[in-house]
């Protein structure tokens, strides 16, 4: 009997490690362990067996009944785990084939750039002021001295819709609109379009400023040269360096020109900067006391600094975009490009 | 501007080269725009003389000539048929290069040895055009000078950019003078002795100044006997290098004193002066004058004029007569230095469109101080060049005579403008240099300004000067102090940069045009000539008619540039523009509201209701998730009528009862006008409405604790009736138990009778505090069904 058993188990453990379904396992598991199986018909034959035999040989059978039970789940797990591994296998993909279209729309590369600055100048305590396109003369003029017939008017050819209204020329009526609140001090960006009789290559009748303007108590020219710097290391790049040099504006004195440092030849002189190492971006100065005591601030108590510059001509400067009509004419194969 | 380079050393001895003085100029607020040098490139080029010419024994059309190059003879074979023993020609010599790139080396013409070129102006890149032979040298010089030397090309001419406030660099001297005070040496002054040999002025003429407020002073200076002619080659070369045409001797010398001075005078033939007297007044308002341009000019009372007894001699300033013109005749002359009212002059020459050098110096301000002194200085010059005896005596009228300002300047406020510590004295010595006059007052100081700068006025002038002076590059940098803070947008500008990245996200391209744009737009939108667009703010002076009114809408733009993509071939189109349109109002300025317009045009994909209108709900989806992202309220969509669009396909939308705008079709003839094949769908919404209805504040609310009960319907009803019509009556219906109502279904066709159509709904309802039950949800169905029944006449296919 004992014989008997050692055969079975020879046979099944050989059996079942060699399944290759699982439905053949559960014909295995049948023919070995069930109500009819093989192990109970072993049993059943038990009582031929002496009472010392019959413990050891039970004992023995239901050891490899365990014994079975164990090698046939283990072979299942196993023929399962193969079974589930092809099926996936047979779901595999080619990676290589395209993803399915995302339409996503562009910004307009002024729009990015404006962008930029206005985080730069949020993160130092600037709001952002606004103010009509459409202005009247003594904002946009009078109240920044510039008066009537002064030559100053010559640098910004104006569109006139009256002799008194215009479209602005500058953002500057903006500063001048801020002023008239008698709020104190002030931080703002003024941002916008503007407008100049001009059309050529490089001007547009209709572009865009950004400008900045402090007023408090202790303002100095030397502030607004490291806000200038700030400003341009923001934008441009931490290598980049500016300079200021003398220039006229009949709103601030001292007034400067801004330069920054060319980003192709980093000051060496090349196409870009015409030779000269430097690439202008802005005009800048301290507010004029008169503008300041014509929208009733006291400048013996208070100074204040503004700088202004051109969004289009920073685009193009950190893009490379080479002609300004481009920004204005909506190619798509343009404005997909940003 | 331009500033000669050799010219500039007449007046201060200055030790830069020409970049560096560049680079001075630029940082004391002249911008130097450009250096040129007439003779670079020519700098090896040196004069020969033909000593010899022989005939070529191998060819007829060449001859071999011996070439005196100073130190030695060259031997050189030229086809030139313009030279002689003797000529003096610019000779190129083996191993240099000519601008054009030709390098010169020894070569073999026809079997002899040719030791260098002789030079046409062409080929030394003097003249375009080719010359039929070499450039034969007439002036005074000897074989081996430098060629550039000899013909004054070893200049360099910078053209510096003045800003308005800088009238007193309108001039050699001014410029010398900026130079002077940076470089530390003395301003060269020419020093002037008249030589007047005649009889006094008085006896000869008489100026009279009716109208003070416009000349405020009026010298005249007369030579008598003078011979005109052709100017000497050295102020030829002077006026050339200022960029003035030389005319002749007397003319040539009051424009040189213009560039020297910056003072701008006139001389008048004085036999053409009835009278010979002068009197400067307004013009009469029936009064002309020809000027020097042939044109006839219509004078009036707005315009200063210089005049005999009888008529305008002269519009003051700005241009003169030809009846009183300098001509090769002319023998006498009357010489006027004078200064004039800026304001006026500016007015006078923007009125004729005449800018001229005198004008441009008028109206920035001349030095009323210096009117005598560039009399003198020209006066003196004309004799020099043209002979003639000079009249004794000036006739000056200078009624109020304009004193130096003086202007008192804090140390203190010095420092504290630019932030940076001075000491007084410091700041006088700066000043000095600048030939402002400085008297020390305790840590203070006194400082008189010069007439010649007529732009410092205010202690805050004086401050900037300091500053220039002594360099800006030398400020130090240092952020403001302040209370920290950050910046804030305002919910009107946080909106917008969130609408911008919002229809970016969902695919739309920005796009930015001009705010004006052709009145004839509206034409092209088929606007009926009352509609309200048309009344659009009109520029006076526009670039062109395309660009001559404030635009109204977006929508004009919107389809020129689907238009012009169109033409290129890109297929599907999907752009927005988020700007300001311009309403002319009562006030005295225009509203400016921005609005938000989008196009779609192109687009492949079919739309889910199969109504061939891809564009209008994509353009409707995309709304309606914008809507719900920025908390503007429900949008409804009714039949709207819009000139430009599509008459059964333009929705009104509105949210919270007021209007946002439209969404819908172009209108095929509009469509036609702008040359666009496919169907385009565009909508135009007024973003402030949006800005004002916009609540983007999110209070949470609990999550559903009870299940939800769903139920579909599907009706037939007649074709008129909307989707918005169906849907108002499920949500009113479903009181507040009506959690979501879906369309999903649409169909019109086979097992459809004509005029009608299948529309399924999705329902799912809800209660907040305990579990429907199905009983509850069925007869709220039931209701449903009846009351659209009744409302519709629908018939209920299924539920």
């Amino acid at each position: 009997m004992k014989e008997k058993l050692n055969s079975i188990e020879h046979e099944a453990l050989q059996l079942i490690n060699t399944a290759n379904d699982l439905d053949v396992l559960n014909q295995l598991r049948v023919r070995f362990l069930g109500k009819k199986g093989e192990i109970t018909s072993v049993l059943k034959g038990m009582g031929q067996l002496s009472p010392e035999e019959r413990p050891v040989v039970g004992a023995m059978a239901n050891e490899l009944k365990n014994r079975i039970e164990t090698v046939l789940e283990d072979r299942k797990v196993t023929l399962e785990r193969e079974a589930k591994l092809q099926r996936l296998q047979k779901e595999e993909i080619d990676l290589t084939l395209p993803g399915e279209p995302v339409i996503y729309g562009k910004a307009h590369p002024l729009t990015a750039v404006f962008a930029e600055l206005k985080r730069i100048f949020l993160g130092m305590g600037f709001d952002v002021a606004e103010g009509p396109e459409i202005e009247t003369d003594y904002y946009n003029f009078e109240a920044l001295n510039i008066p009537r017939w002064h030559p100053a008017r010559d640098m910004q050819d104006t569109f006139f819709i009256t002799d008194e209204v215009l479209l602005r020329t500058h953002t500057s009526p903006i500063q001048v609109r801020t002023m008239q609140k008698g709020e104190l001090p002030i931080r703002i960006i003024a941002f916008g379009r503007v407008y100049r009789v001009d059309m050529d290559a490089t001007h547009i009748p209709n572009f865009r400023q950004i400008e900045a303007l402090v007023i408090d108590k202790g303002i100095t020219f030397a502030n607004l040269k490291e806000t200038i710097n700030v400003m341009v290391k923001g934008i441009f790049g931490e290598n980049r360096k500016t300079r200021l040099r003398p220039s006229y504006f009949p709103f601030t004195e001292p007034s400067a020109e801004v330069d920054v440092s060319c980003f192709v030849c980093d000051g060496v002189g090349c196409r870009l900067c015409k030779g000269s190492g430097w690439l202008e971006i802005g005009g800048a100065g301290m507010v004029h006391p008169r503008v300041l005591e014509m929208s009733g601030i006291d400048s013996e108590e208070y100074s204040g600094f503004a700088f202004g510059m051109g969004i289009e001509r920073i685009a193009m400067l950190k893009t490379g975009i080479n002609d300004i009509r481009l920004i204005y004419e909506n190619d798509l194969r343009f404005l997909n490009q940003f | 501007m331009q500033v000669s380079y050799k010219w500039l050393k007449d007046y201060v001895d200055f030790d830069l080269t020409p970049d560096e003085l560049a680079h001075l100029l630029t940082h004391a607020g002249l911008e130097v725009e450009t250096i040129e040098s007439p003779g670079k490139g020519l700098e090896k080029i040196v004069i020969g003389v033909i000593k010899e010419i022989a005939p070529h024994p191998n060819a007829d059309k060449l001859r071999v000539t011996k070439v005196d190059v100073g130190h030695e003879i060259l031997e050189i074979v030229c086809g030139a048929k313009n030279i002689f023993e003797g000529a003096k020609t610019p000779i190129a010599q083996v191993g240099v290069e000519l601008p054009g790139g030709f390098k010169i080396g020894k070569a073999k013409l026809r079997g002899i040895a040719s030791y260098g070129m002789i030079c046409s102006e062409d080929e030394l890149g003097l003249v375009e055009e080719r010359q039929p032979g070499v450039m034969i040298i007439e002036r005074d010089c000897k074989a081996g000078d430098s060629f550039v030397e000899v013909m004054g090309l070893d200049d360099y001419i910078l053209t510096l950019n003045i800003t308005p406030n800088y009238a007193h660099c309108l001039s050699m001297i001014g410029v010398a003078r900026e130079v002077a005070a940076r470089v530390g040496k003395p301003l060269k002054q020419p020093e002037v002795v008249v030589q007047e040999t005649g009889p006094a002025i008085e006896k000869l003429t008489g100026i009279e100044i009716q109208d003070t407020d416009l000349c405020p002073r009026y010298s005249a200076r007369l030579i008598r006997g003078v011979k005109i002619g052709e100017s000497p080659e050295w102020l030829q070369r002077r006026l050339e290098a200022a960029g003035v045409r030389p005319i002749n001797n007397v003319v040539d010398a009051t424009n040189f004193v213009l560039m020297e001075m910056g003072q701008p005078l006139h001389a008048f033939d004085y036999d053409q002066l009835q009278d010979g007297k002068i009197i400067v007044r307004r013009a009469c308002n029936d009064e002309e004058l020809i000027t020097l341009d042939d044109k006839q000019r219509k004078l009036d009372t707005d315009v200063l004029c210089i005049c005999d007894i009888e008529r305008p001699v002269c519009i003051a300033g700005v241009m003169g007569g030809a009846n009183s013109e300098v001509t090769e005749n002319t023998v006498n002359i009357l010489l006027e230095s004078a200064y004039f009212n800026p304001i006026n002059i500016r007015k006078t020459a923007r009125k004729y469109a005449i800018p001229s050098e005198a004008s441009y110096r008028f109206e920035r301000g001349v030095d009323i101080n210096a009117v005598i002194e560039a009399g003198n200085r020209a006066i003196q010059l004309i004799k020099e060049l043209a002979g003639g005896e000079i009249a004794a005596g000036i006739i000056d009228v200078y009624p109020e005579i304009v004193d130096r300002l003086k202007i008192h300047l804090r140390t203190q406020k010095v420092c504290d403008l630019i932030g940076v510590t001075l000491d007084r004295d410091e700041i006088v010595d700066l000043l000095r240099r600048l030939q402002f006059g400085v008297e020390v007052r305790g840590e203070d100081m006194d400082v008189t300004v010069p007439t010649f700068r007529g732009d410092v006025t205010l202690e805050v002038d004086l401050i900037e000067e300091v500053a220039r002076m002594y360099g800006y590059n030398n400020i130090p940098s240092e952020l403001p102090m302040a209370d920290y803070r950050i910046g804030r947008l305002t919910r009107s500008q946080l909106l917008e940069d969130q609408t911008r990245e919002f229809m970016n996200s969902v695919g739309l391209t920005e796009t930015m045009s001009f705010s004006f744009i052709n009145p004839n737009s509206y034409n092209k939108l088929n606007l009926n000539p009352t509609h309200e667009w048309r009344n659009s703010i009109r520029l006076m002076n526009p670039i062109s008619e395309e660009y001559a009114v404030m635009r109204r809408t977006l929508l004009a733009d919107i389809l020129k540039i689907m238009s012009f993509n169109a033409k290129r071939q890109m297929g599907q189109i999907r752009i927005f523009e988020l700007a300001r349109i311009y309403i002319p109002g009562d006030d005295v300025l225009p509203e400016e509201p921005r609005m938000l317009t989008a196009g779609v045009v192109g687009l492949d994909e079919k739309d889910r209701w199969n109504q061939n209108a891809a564009g209008y709900f994509h353009l409707k989806g995309i709304l309606e998730a914008y809507a719900r992202k920025f908390g503007v309220g429900e949008l409804t969509y009714s039949h709207g009528e819009h000139d430009a669009l599509h008459p059964g396909r333009t929705a009104l939308i509105k949210a919270h009862g007021e209007v946002l705008g439209y969404l819908g079709e172009i209108h095929p003839d509009v469509m036609g006008n702008y040359d666009l094949k496919e169907r385009v769908t565009v909508f135009e919404l007024n973003f402030e409405k949006i800005v004002e209805l916009s609540d983007t504040e999110v209070t949470f609310s609990d999550l559903p604790k009870y299940p939800a009960l769903t139920r579909d319907i599907a009706l037939l009803v007649d074709t008129k009736v909307s989707a918005q019509d169906i849907c108002e009556v499920i949500q009113k219906i479903g009181k507040e138990y009506l959690e979501t109502v879906e369309i999903f279904d649409l169909y019109q066709g086979a097992q459809v009778p004509d005029g009608k159509k299948s529309m399924a709904y999705a329902m799912s309802y809800r209660a907040k505090d305990r579990t429907l039950t199905d009983d509850e949800v069925n007869a709220l169905i039931d209701e449903l069904l009846e009351r659209l029944q009744d409302k519709f006449g629908a018939e209920i296919r299924g539920n």
